[in-house]
């Protein structure tokens, strides 16, 4: 095989098994909600549920059909993001939550890049020296990092400039369509999101690299001359990002589930927001609909990683990473 | 006199005590030859290398040393005394070829690293050029088709071709080759030991070649050195070394081999292989007198009180031996 | 005993280890001694709604006046003590679980992987979400589906110990020999799964007293008239502009617990499997 033919057959297997954890989640979420005890039209519905509503929801969903056929229509129409209709607002349940995606993705991505610019540099430095009062300091600083709780981060900082100094807005997503005003509002959730990630990310990165820094192909390039900050910074640096991004895939799940303590804080519309909201007001399809989701961007988002450690490293495309 | 190391001593720090790897080891390749210092696991050989090299692991500690290349001294006591000369003045060819290339780059860009240094200022595509040549000299097959490919497509053999190249590119003084082929299928030691020379004839350095091997060394070498424990205990050129070896344990090194025609027998356990008796000495408790002392099948009072010093064998200059025995009243 | 007092002592050779430990007695002071000393957490006092912290209320009150500083030291137990439990349950059912699916192998081993990783695949906070708001949320039913949320991972790493565990000859040995399946769990599956089972859980602990102060911030957790940092922290939110400090007090709080206990699960990781080294 050639290596093209190679990637290939990597991308098609790792494609299976994500549909196949798509599928399981879809029957987990499935059987869920239908094994919540009492009658399901009253808990899909709750106190909105009228005689005419539950009408429509057994129909819909086809309650008075067989657990299999309901499990078909469910998977079915979630793979074609047919959500039905919202009771509540009588809009289709996909726009919903089309409209708030953007702006949870904005802010998911923002801060793992901010992570990332902020974290691998911390890690490098604290590699290059380790042992030192440096390495040493960073490590407790990346620690508390960590340990502060996302939610401790986004009301401290919510108190400093709600309260104290005025220099960002502290709610909202900004107006639509002004790009400046929109950045300015993303800040403050962004850093608040980041935070832990800045500590994750450092910490991993230097450990990977003080392993990829003992491997003996760094001596090799010691002993042709290459300067030390061209070994750590690009060779080493190259090999130790493979198990921090792996990492980061694993870790996206909890940055869209941190996500919703961000949004509420901030009163920022997004995926997380409406699933509270809609929880608060037992509307169940919106929340199915937005964890079906979240579910197919945590498993996609952990396929483009896998995409993006097979370009860093060709052998996880050979098999033998 | 192109290459000469001279009271070379390492110390390692270990947390059962300081043990001493070297013990003044001076050794003088010529330009253009192949010198090979041979030594059981634990003599110290690599060592030699790495402290040449200024590779040696954050544990050890040069205590005196002086290496002179082409004309310059370097004092090795100082942490990175020859760092300079890393991939300009000298370079390297490891043990194990499956570790020694890094995993996520191209076989291209590693070569090209090393011409960004040798010859800075060069564009991509003359270093590209340069580096396939390269590939074509150490007869890689294939050479464009190699630049691109990663180090696990190829297969340990090659791979030794490619920091072969990585060496031929940076065009050293003085080449070290640390047990080149031990790692490599005995088919492909013939094959990578004819690239090295090959290498040596076309640059025309000096080249040390650390082995376990006495047959790599009377094979291919031009002059030994033989460490034992930390110490020198005989050097000159192969052919002197191997018509009469000054040392005792030279001699019995040489008994170990086993020729290739000797009778085998049928039933293993019935073959008969000589071994030197005994355990190399503690590295932190240096016994006094002789070294090779305790294992030395002819060793006499004196020998356990008095250290030998390095004396001229059958009143050759170019051969010499740290034996008492060779000592004139 | 002694085993514990010579790893306390390994855990003090290092200063992250001193660091954690001083942080969660500290917390543990807190939490333990504050209610004794302090006034009654539910003690209702409208004419001194929104105290500042002065010699009466050591930290102020709050919108009905109650003493802060005792709601914060009872709601530091109540957290703490729901984590612990919420930890030890998932540890307990995830490590019998894996050991299970570990030794019996064939489909089931593969059925219970695949749970996991569909469990995995949802975030974890709203999986929780979901199963609370799906299924109530009073005290017991809110440790139970919080413990459903941890499970997988105590599973995933005791049923990779126990698949080492089962090639190994002496436990093939004592199989040929017949003896008694839970003889063998017991005598060695148990010990040996124990020791990583017991570094995850106190690297899980901190993560799980953020889980529950995030969820009870949300309202999903934690029910009045009980309060634990994360509905102190809601309440104080709510009147933020009233006064700043319960947030605080209560968030500082969290912050300490959740450093201490990361700070002392590592360096516990430390002594139990040195080996280890890097970051999670």
């Amino acid at each position: 095989m050639t290596r093209s033919q190679r990637t290939a057959a990597f991308i098609a297997s790792r494609l299976a098994s994500v549909m196949l954890t798509i599928a399981g989640a879809t029957l987990l979420l499935f059987l869920m909600v239908r094994l919540v005890p009492g009658d399901f039209t009253s808990v899909m519905l709750g106190p909105r549920a009228t005689p005419v509503l539950r009408a429509q929801i057994t129909h819909d969903m086809g309650l008075d059909r067989s657990m299999v056929e309901q499990l078909w229509l469910f998977a079915s129409r979630a793979a074609t993001g047919n959500f039905g209709e919202d009771v509540v607002s009588h809009r289709p349940i996909l726009d919903i939550v089309l409209d708030v995606v953007p702006n949870t993705l904005a802010l998911a991505f923002s801060a793992l890049a901010l992570a990332m610019v902020v974290g691998i540099p911390i890690g490098v430095i604290a590699a290059l020296k380790p042992g030192s009062w440096l390495d040493s300091g960073l490590a407790l600083l990346s620690i508390s990092f960590i340990t502060t709780p996302t939610l401790v981060v986004s009301v401290i900082l919510f108190l400093i400039f709600a309260i104290g100094l005025h220099w960002l807005p502290v709610a909202g997503a900004g107006n639509p369509g002004d790009i400046a005003d929109r950045l300015q509002h993303l800040v403050l959730p962004s850093v608040a999101l980041a935070l832990g990630w800045v500590g994750y990310i450092s910490r991993l990165v230097r450990a990977a690299l003080l392993d990829t820094l003992a491997e003996l192909h760094v001596r090799t390039l010691r002993a042709y001359g290459v300067s030390e900050y061209r070994i750590v910074g690009l060779y080493a640096l190259k090999l130790a990002l493979v198990p921090v991004v792996s990492i980061l895939g694993i870790g996206l799940g909890d940055l869209i589930g941190s996500s919703v303590v961000v949004e509420i804080i901030f009163a920022r519309p997004g995926i997380g927001s409406l699933i509270f909201n809609s929880i608060a007001q037992r509307n169940y399809p919106v929340v199915q609909a937005c964890i079906v989701f979240i579910v197919a961007f945590y498993i996609v988002a952990n396929l483009v990683v896998d995409m993006i450690n097979a370009g860093l490293d060709p052998r996880i495309a050979a098999g033998r990473g | 006199m192109a290459i000469s190391l001279r009271n070379l001593s390492v110390n390692y720090s270990l947390q059962q005590g300081t043990a001493h790897a070297l013990r003044g080891v001076s050794l003088d390749i010529e330009k253009g030859q192949m010198h090979g210092l041979v030594g059981e696991s634990g003599s110290g050989k690599s060592t030699v290398a790495f402290a040449l090299m200024g590779l040696l692991a954050n544990n050890a500690n040069v205590t005196s040393g002086t290496a002179t290349i082409e004309g310059k001294s370097f004092d090795l006591t100082k942490r990175n005394a020859t760092a300079d000369l890393r991939g300009r003045g000298m370079a390297m060819i490891f043990q194990d070829p499956m570790l020694s290339l890094n995993p996520v780059f191209t076989i291209g860009t590693q070569l090209c690293e090393v011409l960004r240094r040798r010859t800075p200022g060069s564009d991509r595509k003359t270093q590209g050029a340069m580096a396939e040549d390269a590939l074509a000299k150490v007869r890689l097959s294939n050479p464009g088709r190699r630049m691109n490919q990663y180090p696990h497509e190829l297969s340990g053999g090659m791979r030794q071709r490619v920091v072969i190249a990585m060496a031929l590119l940076s065009e050293p003084a003085l080449l070290i080759a640390d047990e080149p082929t031990t790692a490599l299928d005995v088919t492909v030691e013939a094959q990578i030991m004819r690239e090295i020379i090959g290498l040596r004839d076309r640059i025309g350095c000096a080249v040390l070649l650390i082995t376990h091997s006495l047959g790599l060394v009377t094979e291919y070498c031009d002059a030994i050195s033989v460490l034992y424990a930390g110490e020198k205990l005989e050097s000159g050129t192969v052919r002197q070394v191997q018509r009469q070896p000054g040392h005792p344990y030279t001699r019995m090194l040489f008994d170990c081999e086993v020729p290739i025609d000797r009778e085998r027998h049928a039933d293993a356990s019935q073959n008969r292989f000589t071994v030197i008796a005994g355990d190399l000495p503690d590295p932190r408790r240096r016994p006094p007198g002789c070294i090779f002392n305790a294992r030395c099948d002819v060793s006499f009072e004196d020998c356990a009180v008095v250290s030998p010093g390095d004396y001229p064998v059958r009143n050759d200059d170019s051969h010499s031996a740290r034996c008492l025995r060779l000592a004139t009243p | 005993m002694s085993g514990i007092f010579a790893t306390l002592k390994r855990i003090c050779s290092e200063r992250d280890g001193r660091l954690g430990l001083a942080f969660t007695c500290l917390i543990l002071m807190f939490a333990l001694v504050g209610p004794l000393v302090s006034p009654d957490p539910n003690a209702i006092d409208i004419k001194a709604r929104f105290a500042a912290p002065g010699l009466a209320h050591l930290l102020g009150t709050d919108n009905l006046g109650r003493d802060l500083l005792a709601r914060t030291s009872v709601g530091t137990r109540y957290a703490l003590t729901l984590a612990v439990i919420i930890v030890v349950i998932s540890s307990i059912i995830g490590s019998l679980i894996g050991i299970i699916a570990g030794i019996v192998g064939s489909w089931i081993d593969r059925a219970v992987a695949a749970v996991f990783d569909i469990v995995n695949a949802f975030p974890p906070l709203i999986l929780a979400f979901a199963l609370i708001a799906l299924y109530g949320n009073g005290s017991a039913t809110f440790v139970l589906l919080v413990t459903v949320v941890f499970i997988p991972q105590f599973g995933r790493m005791a049923r990779a110990r126990a698949k080492t565990l089962r090639n190994l000859s002496f436990i093939e040995a004592e199989r040929m020999l017949a003896v008694h399946p839970i003889t063998i769990v017991v005598r060695h599956y148990l010990p040996n799964v124990a020791g990583p089972i017991i570094v995850l859980a106190s690297m899980n602990l901190p993560v799980v007293i953020a889980f529950e102060a995030s969820l009870s911030f949300l309202g999903f957790g934690v029910q009045p008239p009980k309060s634990s940092l994360g509905t102190l922290i809601k309440d104080g939110f709510i009147s933020i502009n009233q006064s700043w400090w319960p947030t605080v007090a209560a968030a500082l709080v969290l912050a300490i617990a959740t450093l201490g206990a990361t700070l002392l699960g590592e360096a516990l990781r430390r002594v139990i499997d040195p080996k280890s080294t890097r970051a999670r």
